[in-house]
């Protein structure tokens, strides 16, 4: 056989056996590094969809909707989903600024998510509510999550003429441990429902 | 029946030895609420430390890329408890959260020893990993050498 031909089998063959041992090495180093950490956070609507979510809220009726986070930030995270409550007028999280609102939270929803794991819960809720006496606001008494009630008494709901609607605004802030500094911090993310209150 | 007449000093004497008989009842009356806050508080604060340092072992656990969902259960299982008895001291119903604060303890009784397990399982597959990668790249370097080697001696062989 010619040695031209001999060398270049024992190249190819040579090539490809070195490939074939260095493979588990090869599996390593060739995957695409994870360069952006980020958490995600959702909420669905009983139809596991971002559509159709409540609007119409009757008294003391249950609503489901899902709520969901998904930890993508390469290490085991601890979270903390802040759940609020308030009306057109009162503070609200910003998505531009990156701020939470300002009101006390009603309830925090303890939640922990392996890198690269989602954790999902489904919420019932329901608004114990009244109408004063001319029918221009709406005064809440309490919001129950899940059989858990939360005191809403103080909050009200004025008529919006604009809308023909008494709206409150339902929304869950995600806020996320830092063990540097050891509290947790507004994780700029919050998802929210806007309702009607109606009869 | 006989009837008692007491002088103005008989009558404070018996109205102090009353009185002293029920400070210790009305001061016991009054005291419980702001005990049981205490202890409340600090039933809260016990399973809010031991929350963050089980986190603190899940997430060195993870960190060894072993399989922590057990972990995630076990924790999110806590935090439910945590999150209830924090709500109940806000209410200030304060055995309620001492009831929510132990069982976000007892929820986590044997963490800690599955965390380090899992710790240990996950640095041993790491290490073997290492082996692995070391190994496959000196094997594909020896493979190189060993065709250099056997190329030369047909080289060798070609040329006689």
């Amino acid at each position: 056989m010619d040695l031209l031909k001999v060398k270049a089998i024992l190249i190819v063959s040579i090539a490809v056996l070195a490939l074939l041992v260095a493979s588990p090495a090869l599996q390593r180093l060739l995957v695409f590094p994870q360069t952006t950490s980020f958490t995600e956070l959702w909420l669905l609507s009983s139809q596991q969809s971002a559509q159709n979510y409540p609007f119409d809220i009757a008294q003391n009726k249950n609503y489901n909707v899902t709520l969901g986070v998904g930890n993508n930030l390469g290490n085991f995270a601890y979270y903390l989903v802040e759940v609020k409550f308030r009306n057109e007028t009162q503070s609200a999280a910003d998505s531009f600024k990156f701020t939470p609102s300002s009101l006390p939270s009603l309830y925090n929803i303890t939640v922990f998510v392996a890198n690269k794991g989602i954790w999902e819960q489904p919420l019932i809720f329901s608004f114990n509510y009244n109408y004063d006496n001319n029918l221009s606001l709406v005064n809440f008494n309490d919001l129950i999550l899940n059989g858990v009630t939360l005191n809403l008494k103080g909050n009200s709901a004025s008529w919006d003429s604009e809308k023909s609607e008494f709206v409150g605004n339902l929304f869950f802030e995600l806020w996320i441990y830092n063990s540097t500094i050891g509290s947790f911090q507004y994780n700029d993310r919050f998802v929210s429902l806007f309702l009607n209150m109606t009869v | 029946m006989r009837i008692v007449h007491l002088n103005g000093f008989q009558f404070a004497t018996l109205l102090l030895l009353c009185f002293l008989i029920l400070i210790p009842t009305v001061a016991s009356a009054f005291a419980a609420p702001t005990a049981s806050q205490a202890d409340a508080a600090s039933a809260v604060a016990s399973a809010q430390n031991l929350l963050f340092n089980c986190y603190n072992a899940a997430k060195a656990a993870g960190g060894t890329g072993a399989n922590v969902t057990v972990l995630q259960v076990a924790l999110n299982d806590a935090g439910g408890s945590l999150s209830n008895a924090e709500l109940a001291y806000s209410n200030g119903d304060y055995n309620s959260a001492i009831n929510y604060a132990n069982q976000c303890q007892s929820a986590l009784s044997n963490f800690f020893s599955e965390a380090n397990a899992l710790k240990a399982s996950g640095e041993q597959q790491q290490s073997q990993t290492l082996i692995i990668f070391v190994g496959s790249i000196v094997d594909a370097l020896l493979a190189v050498v060993v065709g250099y080697v056997i190329w030369f001696l047909l080289k060798k062989k070609y040329a006689n």
